[in-house]
């Protein structure tokens, strides 16, 4: 199925999806390498992915630093991931816009911070201390959360902005991430989407959740990754992608109930439908203007 | 004092000459991968389970995977008499040519263990290894020879030197140790030299281990049956021996495809057994010496 020349679709690596993955090298334009569960790799295993990094464009996601915080990111795991993208020489790397210690207290969770002006700045402090290390500003991702998040003074687009401005790097925007704030608190998602400091998106992620029941007895979406990715993010996907004129690298990202590969391969082609649509529908929206 | 190998006593040279010709071979085999180094890390696209499967261990080993693709896929049967038919309903002609090939070879009434040498199987599998010579992951024949040549005749030049300068020429028999020293570092040379995968070939085996072996067992669910390719594809990577072995770290789907063919893989494994790990009689998967063993 056809989309705009410069959009990519690709999805995250991972060990289970390998042989899926191999198979249809074909039909996928980048992968997402998990840079964490890369850190104390065997040699041999980042040279089999560095290999592989010269057939497909590769990129890094990190999970663990935390950048969003006023506490000083840890240097090592920038180190880390310093090396690891040395090595894997990939386009780009990113991170969450998210707080994951504090106190020595690893939460083991990607928590969305207080979206103070405070916090924005310690995490543009963190990007650049991180920047300075790897060489090049990591994308920065939406996180998804259960609750508002206690302290905030800012609206969650408006902290997002102030952060990506500030660092002068891209939004790595995860659209079932944003869809499940929305949910989650009673917005509009297609509002929300609206409001994101869209020029600054580079790279989206699409995945699936879960309803679950908050204490309070509402319902609450879960960001998950083992399920399919609902219609309403693929509405978003087109959404943005008429509204944007940036190319977009789409990623669908999956951590477990695997299906077999030809349920993902289904799912990289819906994504690219809806990129399709999108910008069709720019197009026409263009011509009309 | 000068060292000249050829001034030594009859047996100080007996003893000198075989680790003459060891270290020649040695050298001869450890150049090979620096001559071929530009190429280390590239990893040419190789998604292909039967060209996998030959470039490991030979072209018995593709026909093996390719089987058990067709068992898999419902287009092969094995019968209750261990032999291998058509399964009922299928027929016409498959994309892939060599899983066309055993399938007209199988219509044909043909038994497992000459499928391999059958005319158009053959035919396939060659092009194939043609293919990834090409693509500098098997030596080709040439190659191979240049490297056991220059091990063999090195040594050998050496020791037709020395009898020709202690003895009138052409008189082989005060030199009878020598002579059958010669045979011996000569075929033990070719062995050292002989690779049939080349370096690059190596690092694209070890990578696709590398990156298909390192599942994580995680909390699985089931889920619907597969559709793709997954089984031949790690079956050509590990082998179909070792394809219980990777059971542990696959999602649970798949887990249960490879548990639900077992009997399928136990045929093949026993087939393996009977008839050669890949090189065979017939010795045509790229040379004999090195096959599955490189």
């Amino acid at each position: 199925m056809a989309t705009d020349a410069a959009d990519r679709v690709g999805i995250g690596w991972r060990p289970e999806l390998a042989a899926g993955i191999l198979l249809h090298l074909s039909h996928i334009d980048v992968l997402e390498i998990l840079a964490d569960s890369f850190f104390a790799a065997p040699r041999r295993a980042i040279a089999a992915m560095r290999a592989l990094g010269r057939e497909i464009p590769i990129t890094l996601h990190g999970v663990g630093m935390g950048l969003a915080s006023t506490i000083e990111v840890e240097l090592p795991r920038v180190e880390h991931m310093a090396r690891l993208a040395d090595v894997l020489q990939p386009e780009s790397w990113s991170e969450h816009l998210a707080f994951v210690r504090a106190g020595g207290t690893e939460i083991g969770h990607l928590a969305a911070p207080p979206r103070s002006v405070s916090n924005a700045e310690g995490a543009v402090a963190n990007i650049e201390r991180a920047a300075r290390v790897v060489g090049t500003a990591p994308e920065l991702e939406n996180v998804a959360t259960l609750i508002e998040p206690p302290g905030s003074t800012l609206d969650e687009p408006a902290w997002i902005g102030s952060i990506v401005c500030a660092a002068g790097t891209s939004l790595l925007l995860d659209l079932h991430n944003l869809y499940a704030n929305a949910r989650n608190f009673v917005r509009d998602p297609l509002v929300l989407l609206a409001a994101m400091p869209l020029d600054h998106v580079r790279c989206v992620h699409l995945s699936g959740g879960r309803w679950i029941d908050a204490p309070s007895g509402a319902k609450r979406l879960l960001d998950y990754h083992l399920h399919n990715p609902p219609c309403e993010v693929y509405v978003l996907l087109e959404h943005l992608a008429a509204k944007i004129s940036r190319p977009l690298t789409v990623i669908l990202e999956r951590d477990g109930c695997y299906p077999p590969f030809s349920v993902i391969a289904a799912e990289l082609d819906a994504i690219r439908a809806a990129l399709a649509k999108g910008r069709n529908r720019r197009v026409l929206l263009g011509a009309a203007a | 004092m000068e060292f000249f190998p050829l001034d030594l006593t009859g047996p100080q040279f007996l003893v000198f000459y075989p680790l003459f010709a060891l270290c020649v071979a040695a050298i001869v085999r450890s150049l090979r991968p620096r001559l071929e180094a530009t190429q280390e890390g590239v990893f040419p696209c190789l998604n292909d389970p039967y060209r996998i499967a030959l470039l490991r261990d030979g072209r018995r080993e593709a026909v093996r995977i390719a089987v058990l693709a067709l068992v898999e896929r419902g287009v092969l049967a094995i019968k209750p008499d261990k032999t291998i038919g058509v399964a009922d309903g299928a027929g016409g002609s498959l994309e892939n040519p060599l899983e066309n090939a055993l399938l007209r070879f199988f219509s044909a009434g043909g038994g497992p263990e000459s499928a391999a040498d059958e005319t158009a199987v053959k035919a396939v599998t060659t092009a194939m290894q043609a293919n990834l010579e090409a693509q500098g992951l098997l030596s080709s024949v040439g190659g191979r020879a240049s490297r056991i040549v220059a091990a063999v005749t090195i040594p050998l030049a050496i020791a037709l030197l020395r009898i020709h300068h202690s003895g009138p020429p052409g008189n082989l028999a005060p030199h009878g140790y020598l002579v059958a020293e010669m045979f011996g570092c000569g075929l033990l040379a070719a062995f050292i030299a002989h690779r049939r995968v080349t370096a690059l070939g190596r690092a694209t085996l070890q990578h696709l281990e590398a990156l298909l072996g390192q599942a994580i067992s995680r909390a699985r669910e089931p889920s619907s049956p597969a559709t793709g390719n997954e089984v031949p594809l790690l079956a050509a990577t590990f082998g179909v021996a070792a394809s219980s072995g990777i059971l542990a770290g696959q999602p649970e789907w798949l887990h249960s495809k490879i548990e639900s063919i077992g009997e399928v893989l136990d045929f093949l494994r026993d087939n393996s057994k009977h008839h050669g790990a890949g090189c065979g009689a017939a010795g045509d998967c790229g040379g004999c010496g090195g096959c599955g063993g490189d």
